[in-house]
């Protein structure tokens, strides 16, 4: 091993920054180290196992209730999460030639559509269309019943007449 | 929307983190704050800030526990000045429920892992506070590990 990381294992700097006591620049140290020496990242592996060993040893049970608490403190910052307005970038207005005859890139094709678009001033004309339509509906309706029942009161009538001669 | 996903995402794992690693936590933030209720509240700070954590603390290599533990510190910052510096020769600032690791650590060894651990000092504090040099806190620190490690 490198005498020199040897050293800076055995100075007490890694227990240090596992407990969080050490300074942002001793921290910073650390964490280089650890990513250019396998024997700082085993050293401090063993370190943190030491500390969760000691954690496991007096944990507590939660209460029922904590988790309860912190997702409903996630939840609502879903719900409240909005989507963050992108910068404003004007569009650059680039000119582009119109396409020429037989240029490479562009196939001709007709397109249809099964949609009709109108002007909104005809939703109130097809409203009353349809409102009228429906009134001269109920009132054919009306006169069929109407004409029904004389034709058939008519019948009695004669029949009547027929029976007093 | 991707961070509606991201933060949904973050929902679950939090749950994971919690369900792993809260109970130990809820023990160590208890031995600093000796109450039960405010322990219990600063766990659920320590889990309401994790989303923003998340990242750093799942990455390849990166141990869970000890993260959470330096969140815990920091939001504990605040209560460590209220609490008195651990004394040597009174026993009362030794964790209030037994444990064997505590045990195997000499009175000096206990003295430099509970006011570092438990109250919150940074080395250079502690130097100063005890009159000795960074690097004999640093290595009184290492035998308090050592200690931990040393069989009953």
């Amino acid at each position: 091993m490198n005498t020199k990381i040897e050293k800076y294992i055995n100075s007490g700097i890694l227990e240090a920054y596992v407990t969080g006591a050490a300074t942002a620049d001793e921290e910073r140290l650390v964490l280089q180290l650890k990513q250019q020496h396998p024997e700082v990242r085993r050293a401090l592996y063993r370190l943190e196992t030491d500390m969760e060993l000691l954690a496991q040893s007096m944990a507590i049970l939660p209460p029922p209730g904590s988790w309860d608490k912190i997702e409903a403190e996630i939840d609502a910052l879903i719900a409240h999460e909005k989507p963050v307005p992108q910068p404003f970038s004007e569009r650059q207005q680039t000119y582009n030639p119109p396409p020429q005859d037989n240029a490479p890139g562009y196939i001709d094709m007709e397109s249809e559509s099964n949609h009709i678009r109108v002007h909104k001033a005809w939703k109130w004309v097809l409203a009353a269309v349809f409102i009228l339509g429906k009134i001269f509906l109920g009132t054919a309706i009306y006169f069929y019943l109407e004409n029904r029942q004389a034709q058939q009161q008519i019948k009695d009538l004669k029949t009547e007449i027929k029976a007093l001669k | 929307m991707n961070q509606h996903i991201a933060l949904a995402n973050s929902s679950s794992t939090t749950r994971a983190v919690y369900d792993e690693y809260a109970g130990l936590l809820l023990g160590y933030i208890y031995e600093v704050v000796k109450d039960q209720h405010t322990a219990e509240q600063y766990l659920v700070s320590v889990f309401n800030e994790l989303p923003q954590h998340l990242h750093s603390i799942v990455q390849p290599g990166a141990n869970v526990y000890q993260r959470l533990q330096l969140i815990a510190r920091k939001m504990l910052a605040g209560f460590f000045e209220t609490i008195p510096a651990c004394n040597p020769g009174d026993k009362s600032h030794l964790p209030a429920r037994p444990n064997k690791f505590l045990h195997r650590m000499s009175e000096e060894e206990q003295l430099i892992f509970c006011n570092i651990h438990y109250n919150g000092k940074s080395i250079s504090t502690l130097a100063l506070e005890l009159n000795k040099p960074e690097e004999a806190i640093k290595k009184i620190l290492q035998q308090a590990f050592a200690a931990i490690r040393r069989p009953a």
